[in-house]
């Protein structure tokens, strides 16, 4: 068993922050960065118990984060006032989905894109609202934005001429090609509007998923997921959703289970709660528990192959996690995530020409 | 201890890739460097020798590597790239502009995570107590000044990256070493013939580049601030005669807003500190062509009397 | 029709002007943004913060507090009508129905 990176300790456990000395600060701000959880950090810590030293680095994430966190309520209302026309009910997805939400985990993030879903059946009226007002699509060449129009989950993601906000327009949560089939109009069943803001009552209102496929959004995202720069962040932020829908209804847990059922998803969940559970110790009913254990799953070589993976793929980027295996690890769920994602034969010529292009040189992204 | 006082082997070792790294205090923050590039060692030797050497066992706010890049696909040309924290993002560049990476690396460093302060594009410089302020986009000849108003009388806080504490309304800058950039490089070695400059590199996306190791009396002070006194936006204009012009105080609180890298962050707090800031300075704007000339200007404004008045 | 500022925070936190100069600088909450404005535009967000006011009545005000006639006095009424439409486009000043 790999043993417990210093910054999940103390994110677990944010008292432990008063035993440290300089080098281990040091060490547990390096983590931090590198998973993208400085801010989470930044919050979980009493001021006090960080070093002066320290402390104007934590200061800074949370002021980084909270000049975002109002960079996105004012982009919002820029998409609000441009797909005002538009029928399609706009559906917030992720970060700005749990910051409009109110829920703690968008208090300890950063945020770049905004990820919105909207059905298919609007996505051309939709593209076109949002170009009218400045949106566009950056540096894309015909291969790529074919294999968006045909194959994804998403649009290219748009940028906005002025602001240079970055915006990517959903309509589904997995690829039409994935292996994984799933039922796309169930997740219009359910959503929850939020309260329009009281500065701007007139302008399209907002959505989010329902709480329970919120975490299976944020589930198969991840284990979907080919790069995981961004990984045990991820996993953080289902590990709170999990902790505050499950604290605040009884009847969340067996909706989860239910809706990943109704939806298609149970692979995913059963990751998620399966990583969550032992990476993070995030609490479970013993009713979760079980049907974790009945669903069906791999096979225990596959099992343990992918455990093998997560473990790895799922702690801190920087080099004092890295445990023997990782990159071969992060190589395997690179492919997987691919393979997930397409046929085979697409599979083969589109990671052979996106290898191409790293090699010969596209900007570092 | 300082740089100087490390024997070369063991400054080698220190930077080892898989070392404890080279502990660096550069007040107000200490940066960790790593580095398998030989000349990078020697610059830091020379360009760093007053500085000192954090005391162990140290917190650093940077962690960076400058490291060799091996790839059959990029022929034998030697390349290096710059990280922080183990991360790469940068694109790599030749192995002779090695030196020149790290600072720009540590300015990186700084300007994306040091927001307990205002971080304004701008040389510093300080004499009794007071500072003068030179904010200005690249090219417009801030650099030379800089580099030679250091040399005549003034104190060296930085020439590119100013902090400012909001709180107190202090300057602060880390005296490391002087960024030249083509001609600048020749009028400089001809202005102060004893300045240690490294060898000219050609081919960075800014023309040579040259950095001047910092005066030794003006690094052992590095971490005294001082009393924003001036702001001066610098013109270079071929065959000028020198002059300063009083500045608007509307206009420079723009020009240095725009020279902020975090300005926008601090929102409201930004917006009062630097209207504080530009309220206490004498705001102008200076022409120049003849370095020497320039000088002796900049003497006469630090003798004259204080303005009354905002 | 009517003028109003649109800003909820007390001017003397958003607006810096020096004597003698024709600038100022006004800092936008709402969006973050800082603005270097002339210093008609300055009286004018003064004249209306937290307070309506139509369109020949502020000029009536901007003309009393520029004291003795400038030579440009008929131009006025239209300068004044230019600025409240770059302030309105700012989102500094919005147009209210009479």
């Amino acid at each position: 068993m790999m043993d417990r990176p210093l910054l999940v300790r103390v994110l677990q456990e944010p008292a432990l922050g008063a035993l440290l000395g300089p080098p281990q600060w040091d060490l547990l701000l390096r983590q931090a960065r590198r998973a993208r959880l400085l801010p989470r950090l930044a919050l979980a810590l009493d001021p006090q118990v960080a070093p002066a030293q320290v402390r104007p680095h934590l200061d800074s994430a949370r002021l980084l984060a909270e000049r975002q966190r109002e960079a996105v309520v004012r982009e919002l209302d820029h998409i609000r006032r441009a797909l005002s026309p538009c029928p399609a009910p706009l559906v917030l997805l992720k970060g700005a989905a749990y910051l409009m939400a109110g829920l703690g985990t968008a208090r300890g993030r950063m945020f770049s894109d905004i990820d919105i879903l909207v059905p298919h059946a609007h996505l051309g009226a939709v593209e076109t609202a949002l170009m009218v007002r400045g949106w566009a699509y950056g540096d894309i060449d015909a291969y790529d934005s074919r294999y968006y129009r045909r194959w994804m989950h998403e649009l290219p993601p748009l940028t906005h001429t002025r602001r240079g906000s970055t915006l990517d327009v959903h309509h589904t949560i997995l690829p039409p090609t994935a292996r994984l089939q799933i039922d796309t109009s169930a997740l219009f069943e359910r959503l929850v509007p939020l309260p329009p803001p009281t500065a701007t009552p007139d302008l399209a209102p907002l959505f989010t998923l329902s709480p329970p496929d919120m975490v299976l959004h944020a589930a198969t995202h991840l284990f979907h997921e080919g790069e995981f720069d961004t990984g045990l962040r991820d996993l953080f932020d289902l590990d709170s959703l999990l902790r505050e829908f499950g604290a605040g209804d009884a009847s969340f847990w067996p909706q989860l289970l239910a809706r990943a059922e109704r939806i298609g998803l149970q692979r995913p969940l059963h990751h998620a709660l399966r990583y969550t559970h032992e990476l993070l110790g995030t609490p479970m009913p013993a009713s979760a528990l079980a049907a974790l254990a009945a669903m069906p799953g791999a096979t225990p070589p596959m099992q343990r192959l992918l455990d093998a993976c997560f473990r790895r793929a799922l702690r801190p980027r920087h080099p004092s996690c890295e445990v023997p295996g990782t990159s071969a690890a992060l190589a395997a769920l690179y492919l997987r995530s691919h393979w997930l994602r397409m046929p085979p034969l697409m599979l083969a010529r589109h990671l052979g020409r996106k290898q191409l292009k790293r090699w010969f040189g596209h900007p570092a992204t | 201890m300082r740089v100087a006082d490390l024997p070369t082997a063991a400054l080698r070792r220190q930077l080892r890739l898989d070392g404890p790294g080279l502990r660096l205090a550069m007040p107000p923050f200490t940066a960790c460097i790593r580095s398998d590039l030989p000349l990078l060692a020697d610059s830091i030797a020379s360009m760093y020798a007053d500085f000192s050497l954090a005391e162990e066992p140290a917190f650093c706010d940077f962690h960076v590597e400058i490291r060799r890049v091996r790839g059959l696909l990029r022929g034998f040309r030697s390349q290096a790239e710059f990280s922080t924290d183990g991360e790469r993002g940068f694109v790599p560049l030749p192995v002779a502009q090695g030196f020149a990476m790290l600072e720009w690396g540590l300015n990186w460093c700084v300007a994306a995570h040091a927001h307990q302060y205002l971080l304004i594009h701008a040389a510093v410089l300080e004499r009794d107590g007071r500072a003068l302020l030179l904010p200005a986009p690249p090219g417009s000849g801030k650099s030379t000044l800089c580099a030679a108003l250091l040399h005549r009388g003034w104190r060296l806080l930085s020439d590119e990256l100013a902090l400012l504490d909001m709180d107190s309304g202090r300057i602060r800058g880390m005296a490391r070493p002087v960024n030249l950039k083509n001609e600048s490089i020749e009028i400089i070695r001809r202005f102060e013939t004893g300045a240690q400059l490294t060898a000219a590199v050609p081919n960075t996306a800014k023309g040579s580049v040259a950095l001047m190791r910092p005066p030794g009396a003006a690094v052992l002070s590095a971490h005294e601030p001082a009393r924003p006194t001036w702001i001066v936006l610098p013109r270079y204009r071929a065959g000028a005669e020198a002059v300063f012009t009083a500045a608007g105080k509307a206009s420079t609180f723009m020009a240095v807003a725009e020279q902020s890298f975090n300005y926008d962050i601090h929102g409201a707090r930004g917006f009062q500190a630097l209207g504080r800031l530009v309220d206490r300075c004498r705001t102008l704007s200076f022409e120049y062509s003849r370095l020497d000339e320039a000088v002796e200007h900049f003497a006469r404004l630090a003798d004259a009397p204080p303005l009354r008045g905002r | 029709m009517n003028w109003r500022g649109t800003s909820s925070a007390p001017i003397e936190t958003l607006m810096q002007s020096w004597e003698g100069e024709d600038q100022v600088v006004f800092f936008d909450p709402s969006s973050g943004d800082t603005h270097l404005l002339s210093a008609l535009a300055g009286l004018l967000l003064e004249l209306l913060d937290h307070r309506t006011q139509e369109l020949d009545a502020l000029v009536a005000a901007v003309r009393e507090a520029l004291g003795p006639t400038p030579e440009n006095a008929d131009a006025l009424p239209a300068q004044v009508h230019e600025h409240l439409q770059l302030l309105s486009r700012l989102g500094l000043v919005q147009e209210l129905p009479a």
